[in-house]
């Protein structure tokens, strides 16, 4: 339950920092995706039904936050959580490199998937791949700090110590 | 957590019937979209006091930042003086960002009276946070009378469109997102088209015939047959006219007229001031005579 509220309240800070970050003058182009790094974190510590239903649940709150159309991000959630999920055995994200290789990684197909998902042909013009490039570029930065971060309350939040296949220390 | 073969395979077939279901929310909610505002009106009151709060964060680190590097470098001696006027400098910016605000609030008052529209003012808080689309959250929502479809407008002009309501907050698609559509035309030869945005800072003019003549700087304003802009708002001006071969169609590129990325005040407009028509005054004119009989 603590696991369930904790996600769902660091999903609504993320949505509104990210919607902030942009008010705040903030090239939209610069400002990272948070909840794909919770994706990705999720993908390694949580790499279970619950794990998948969580990045359902998040993409299904960025979903609402648009008001517009509901699924594509859960759906891309939900992919980038099966195949993060499956590979966990054999990748690692301890280095702050590997972390910010995969959230990298992440962030572009998860924006490629909304894009196939959320039926964004007619609107894909040059600005979106620098748009994408460059949120991929900021959310891997962030991400060794973040995975730190997430890495410490989720232990908390769980009460229980983690396995070698779910370590995260990035930082 | 070590992934074995039974829970990799209880992921895999979780995760395909959760794509799936996104799939056919993604399928509903584009042809009811009524129904992707259902949990966008509760989310709302969740995440714009959030919005809020960093904006207030955004404000009191200005004053903070601007006061410290203010202060720093000062003799001993000017110090009392110099964080006098350090304070007076704050003071005056906060008039002056006072004034400006006055300015703009005013601008939408003479949109008001100007234009006969009625309107709610409102502050921007927040973007849309998904990254895709074009949007913003506004401080004012259902308990000031916003619904759903009213037009968001700007003393510049064409804002956008109310999409999702909660009580205290509103959602606004802007003109620029590939979700709009507005009905217009061109203000000098009146050729009717629909402005669609792309995504990016500027939108297309659709649906026009290669034979309508359109040029580079014609002003484009609502023709108010969508039933959402009231007639005559400047949505912007064509910026760039190109036309292709083997097409019926001209692609027009139309140039914003309002700058989206630095809105701070918008007036949503409830509804259109009555204009009585010229056989409405001669009636009231008959009808005040009579009276004025009566009493005689």
């Amino acid at each position: 339950m603590a696991k369930i509220l904790w996600s769902l309240f660091y999903a609504l800070v993320a949505i509104a920092l990210q919607g902030g970050l942009g008010h705040l003058g903030l090239a939209d182009r610069f400002i990272p995706q948070f909840l794909v790094v919770f994706v990705v974190y999720l993908s390694f510590t949580e790499a279970n039904p619950f794990g998948c239903v969580m990045a359902f649940a998040v993409g299904l709150l960025l979903d609402l936050s648009s008001a517009v159309l509901i699924g594509p991000w859960a759906g891309s959630f939900v992919v980038i959580f099966c195949v993060l999920a499956l590979l966990s055995r054999r990748l690692f994200i301890d280095s702050g490199l590997a972390a910010m290789v995969i959230t990298f990684t992440s962030v572009l197909v998860a924006n490629i998937l909304f894009s196939v998902f959320g039926d964004e042909y007619p609107a894909l013009t040059w600005e979106y791949p620098q748009k994408v490039l460059g949120q991929a570029l900021s959310t891997s930065l962030v991400a060794p700090i973040l995975l730190g971060f997430l890495s410490r309350r989720w232990r908390r939040a769980n009460g229980a110590y983690m396995g070698r296949g779910s370590s995260v220390s990035a930082v | 957590m070590s992934t074995g073969g039974s829970e990799r395979k209880k992921i895999a077939a979780l995760s395909f019937a959760l794509l799936c279901c996104s799939l056919l929310l993604t399928a509903y909610s584009a042809r009811h979209p009524s129904f992707a505002r259902i949990g966008a009106t509760a989310l709302f009151e969740v995440i714009a006091p959030l919005h809020a709060a960093v904006d207030f964060a955004q404000d009191s680190t200005r004053s903070v930042w601007g006061r410290y590097f203010g202060l720093v470098g000062v003799s001993q001696e000017n110090e009392r003086l110099r964080a006098r006027i350090s304070e007076l400098d704050g003071e005056r910016g906060l008039l002056e960002e006072f004034r400006r605000e006055n300015d703009r609030l005013r601008a939408l008052l003479d949109l008001n009276s100007v234009s006969q529209l009625r309107g709610v003012a409102a502050n921007v808080i927040g973007d849309e946070p998904s990254g895709w689309g074009q949007g913003v959250i506004v401080n004012k929502g259902s308990s000031m009378g916003i619904r759903v479809g009213m037009a968001v407008v700007h003393p510049k002009g064409v804002v956008g469109q109310v999409v999702a309501v909660s009580p205290n907050y509103s959602h606004v698609l802007l003109l620029t997102d590939h979700a709009s559509g507005v009905d217009v035309m061109t203000q000098d030869s009146r050729v009717r088209g629909v402005v669609e945005g792309v995504g990016a800072d500027h939108c297309e003019l659709r649906y026009v015939s290669k034979q309508t003549p359109v040029r580079v700087g014609d002003s484009i304003v609502t023709s108010g047959m969508d039933g959402v802009f009231p007639k005559g708002l400047i949505v912007g001006a064509v910026s760039k006219v190109a036309v292709e071969t083997g097409t019926l169609l001209q692609n027009i590129e139309v140039k914003v007229s309002v700058d989206l990325d630095r809105l701070e005040e918008v007036l949503i407009v409830t509804g259109e001031q009555h204009q009585p028509t010229k056989v409405e005054e001669v009636q009231s004119l008959v009808k005040s005579g009579k009276q004025g009989k009566r009493r005689q």
